[in-house]
């Protein structure tokens, strides 16, 4: 095996998620992980948590999953030019603003398990318009009701299907690859979901278009 | 409370943290995802209401709270030991091959051998393949630790090569 191939299977073994190990009473705060990953502790402190991270499975994740939603956070950003960032999220926004009135107004917030009244939240696609991702990891993410199942479907400016996947349970999809083949560089493609509650009712996302590369 | 400027910034804010919980949020925790935005929400809010409107919600701050949650309530699953021992990673497609149990338990005890092994390395050594095995690159771990470049590459060689060699010591050989 070569030094890469060597070098990337222990980073797997060690960031592979720390299983059900309760945190121990000398961890780090999450702040404290969260600044040393940006760098914004004095050196003493900083080689303390890297030391612990270096020993403690839980926290050597909760490191990753910091640099990790930096990482993302980069990605997303990344892309050239489009549209205002929270433009294309207009109509949840007035959604978002009552559930926050709701939340912010309660003299005791209580831990409700997320759902809303009717229990239903509408399914979001979790892409800026026009945002770019790779054929090699062309990852569609949404947000929707729990327990529904999910129906995805990428198809180009008309109409023509490119990828659909039904039955999915994860608020997830990662295109495959070979269905992408026949799509060149730089096509703007659209995508929908369609979520089915546990009451076989459908709610469908907006549709959302990304620039594939 | 601040005027109606408050319940605007609020809209934005919860928009961003739902997105910041979505990128981060582990497959196993995505159905307690709206409950991680809930409380990432409660904690920006509380933060504004004392700072009486005067703090900044950089993006910066939001994902730092919604980390906060996130880590939080994974140290509270476990803690109560409701964290799955498999199937945490993402659920991408339900029809794809998953990682078997014997390969999930092969890898977790490579990784309880690198554990073991980081612990008996020289401290800088440690300092520097921890870093390396987080997927930092050279010039990041030495911007981390205040190093020279040249100086974080040796530590990464060298612990690389104290690292090989307990693995090997052990009978794991990845």
């Amino acid at each position: 095996m070569n030094d890469d191939r060597q070098i990337e299977v222990l980073r797997q073994a060690f960031t592979a998620p720390g299983g059900s190990a309760p945190p121990a009473a000398d961890c780090p705060a999450p702040e404290t992980i969260w600044a040393a990953v940006h760098g914004e502790l004095p050196p003493g402190p900083l080689r303390d948590v890297i030391d612990h991270t270096a020993t403690c499975a839980a926290c050597a994740e909760e490191w990753r999953l910091a640099v990790e939603m930096e990482r993302e956070e980069k990605r997303a950003v990344a892309p050239s030019p489009r549209p205002r960032r929270w433009a294309r999220l207009a109509p949840y926004l007035a959604a978002a603003a009552a559930v926050v009135l709701l939340v912010v107004g309660l003299p005791h917030v209580k831990h409700q398990g997320g759902h809303n009244p009717r229990g239903q939240k509408p399914v979001v696609l979790l892409l800026d318009d026009g945002q770019e991702l790779p054929r090699s990891h062309c990852l569609l993410r949404w947000l929707g009701p729990q327990g529904a199942t999910y129906e995805v479907e990428v198809r180009t400016r008309v109409g023509e299907t490119v990828a659909r996947k039904q039955g999915l349970t994860a608020t997830q999809y990662l295109v495959p690859e070979s269905s992408l083949a026949a799509v060149r560089s730089g096509t703007r493609l659209e995508c929908q979901v369609t979520a089915t509650l546990l009451n076989k009712t459908q709610q469908h996302s907006n549709p959302s278009t990304f620039i594939l590369r | 409370m601040p005027p109606s400027g408050f319940e605007l910034d609020l809209a934005r804010v919860r928009t961003d943290l739902v997105r910041a919980v979505a990128r981060v949020c582990p497959a196993w925790m995505a159905d307690r995802a709206d409950d991680l935005v809930q409380v990432a929400l409660i904690r920006v809010a509380e933060v504004y209401r004392r700072s009486e409107g005067k703090a900044e919600l950089s993006s910066f701050y939001l994902r730092k709270a919604a980390y906060s949650a996130l880590i939080d309530e994974i140290r509270r699953l476990r803690t109560r030991q409701e964290v799955p021992l498999e199937g945490e990673r993402p659920e991408v497609d339900p029809a794809a091959p998953q990682p078997d149990p014997e390969s999930n338990c092969a890898g977790a005890e490579i990784g309880q051998a690198i554990r073991d092994c980081l612990g008996r390395l020289l401290r800088p050594r440690r300092l520097a393949v921890t870093l390396h095995l987080q997927g930092h690159r050279v010039a990041e771990a030495a911007r981390l630790l205040g190093w020279s470049a040249k100086k974080a590459e040796n530590l990464v060689y060298r612990g690389l090569d104290d690292l090989r060699s307990c693995l090997t010591a052990k009978g794991i050989r990845p």
